[in-house]
């Protein structure tokens, strides 16, 4: 590579950073953390609707994810922000990325919360109705505490998932981290260049999301031995 | 005080419990014995409704609960029932994420409502009671399987149960463990608690049962004062179950080399 060419990518290596940090602190992270913070409580409304004991809980549930898991989160996002408009209802960019992706995230984290509730053996259950608990109170007190901790592995994994699924905020308009590499790309005919610093950034962020993970299994691993 | 009438129970078809009548007074002992799926684990289940009966009457104290195939879920009035019991279980069931002492004031302060130094002094006083005073923090999961279960004990202890109900206490656990459990058992018949207690230990059963009752395929098959029952009893299905046990025994013993 002749030296020009090194200095020229250089040069746009270094003015990109700073475009793409704004890209991934206005909207990157504000989408995957909104979009993750309000899918939990989804997921967890839905997993107690799908082990509820009515069926008019229950089927609603199932086919919440069967629908939400069987079709890509693409398709769900462009129906939103392309599809809606067309009987009337126009969602600005970003509040759709929010919903489509809280809608996505709330089915398959009810998946993993519901499994995580399973796991819990059923005499702890029964322990806490012995003590003459309501379902609620033998759930809030005794079994969900014991359910998170199981959950948070593949809740971690669900959620740095979604940081990298968030590039597709990307392609309904979002100057996101994704968004701003790819204009640059477009701009300065080095595609090559400006791909591989956006996956170092992806990559970065992921390794802070999985440290922090770790450190809070650590935290709610202490009663065993 | 306690009282049966007619409780069946049905799992999908197959019928575990058959019409059990059953009183059980104010601060005796009652032994549950009978070969394994006889019925002992779920006629216990019945008595504190974590299993609902299918059909018959419970009566306690007061309270009278009615059973049959028309008896609509009234979580309301088994919630009431159940806070009159305590059990204790097999594989004892603590809760993992709680300390021993946690575990005991868990049923205090969210089931009573009591104030949480209230309760923490309730469940201190419990705990030593069951010679645990030196382990209130640990977690369950350091203990041994005797503490566990003493624990365990303790806990269902707390909530002040008119009746306490145990599901083969000692069933899980080493051999050298089942003293401290038994122990523990032995000083609540002498404070006066009215226990009905299913187990394999006879030797247990003959000593502080006011009452034997064998169970064999989900009735009471014979039912007697324990010189009855472990003497030369006339029902011969008994004689041969206890006859097995002290079969085993020799049997260990002749192992053990002594």
């Amino acid at each position: 590579m002749n030296p020009d060419r090194a200095a020229r990518l250089w040069e746009i290596f270094l003015h990109s950073l700073w475009p793409m940090l704004q890209g991934t602190l206005r909207y990157t992270l504000p989408l995957t953390i909104v979009s993750f913070a309000l899918a939990l409580p989804v997921a967890l409304a839905v997993a107690l609707a799908a082990r509820s004991r009515r069926r008019t809980l229950r089927y609603p549930a199932r086919f919440y994810v069967w629908i939400i898991r069987g079709t890509p989160v693409l398709v769900q996002l462009y129906l939103i922000f392309y599809g809606l408009p067309n009987v009337g209802i126009v969602l600005p960019a970003f509040p759709t990325v929010v919903l489509a992706f809280t809608i996505a995230e709330g089915a398959y984290g009810s998946e993993i919360v519901r499994s995580a509730i399973d796991s819990v053996p059923r005499g702890q259950w029964r322990a806490g109705y012995s003590l003459g608990m309501t379902g609620w109170q033998a759930f809030r007190r005794i079994v969900m505490p014991q359910a998170v901790r199981v959950s948070l592995p593949p809740l971690g994994n669900q959620f740095i998932g979604l940081l990298k699924t968030s590039s597709l905020a990307a392609l309904v308009t979002l100057q996101d981290l994704f968004g701003v590499a790819k204009q640059i790309a477009a701009t300065t005919f080095e595609p090559m260049l400006l791909y591989v610093s956006a996956g170092l950034y992806y990559l970065a962020i992921s390794t802070v999301l999985a440290y922090g993970q770790r450190v809070l299994e650590r935290r709610f691993r202490r009663y065993e031995l | 005080m306690l009282k049966l009438a007619g409780i069946g129970k049905s799992f999908g078809g197959r019928e575990v419990l058959k019409g059990i009548d059953l009183t059980i007074e104010r601060g005796t002992t009652t032994i549950l014995i009978g070969p394994s799926g006889s019925g002992k684990s779920t006629l216990l289940n019945c008595m504190n409704l974590l299993e609902i009966p299918s059909a018959g009457t419970i009566e306690l104290g007061e309270r009278r609960l009615a059973f049959g195939p028309a008896t609509k879920r009234n979580q309301k009035e088994w919630i009431a029932y159940r806070r009159q019991t305590g059990m204790v279980f097999q594989s004892h069931q603590l809760f993992p994420h709680r300390t021993a002492l946690e575990n005991v004031m868990e049923g205090l302060v969210v089931v009573k409502r009591m104030p949480k130094a209230e309760a923490r002094s309730r469940a201190e006083q419990l705990l030593r009671q069951v010679g645990l005073g030196a382990f209130l923090d640990c977690y369950p999961g350091r203990l041994s399987g005797g503490q566990q279960q003493r624990v365990g004990i303790a806990r269902a202890l707390a909530m002040d149960p008119a009746v306490l109900l145990f599901d083969e206490p000692t069933s899980a656990l080493d051999p050298e463990l089942v003293g401290e459990v038994l122990q523990v058992m032995k000083a609540l018949t002498r404070q006066g608690m009215t226990l009905v207690v299913a187990t394999h230990e006879m030797k247990f059963a003959r000593e502080v049962g006011d009452r034997i009752l064998f169970l064999e395929g989900g009735e009471i098959a014979e039912q007697g004062t324990p010189e009855q029952m472990f003497g030369a009893c006339r029902n011969e299905r008994v004689r041969q179950f206890l006859g097995r046990f002290a079969e085993t025994a020799w049997n260990e013993r002749a192992l053990a080399g002594t």
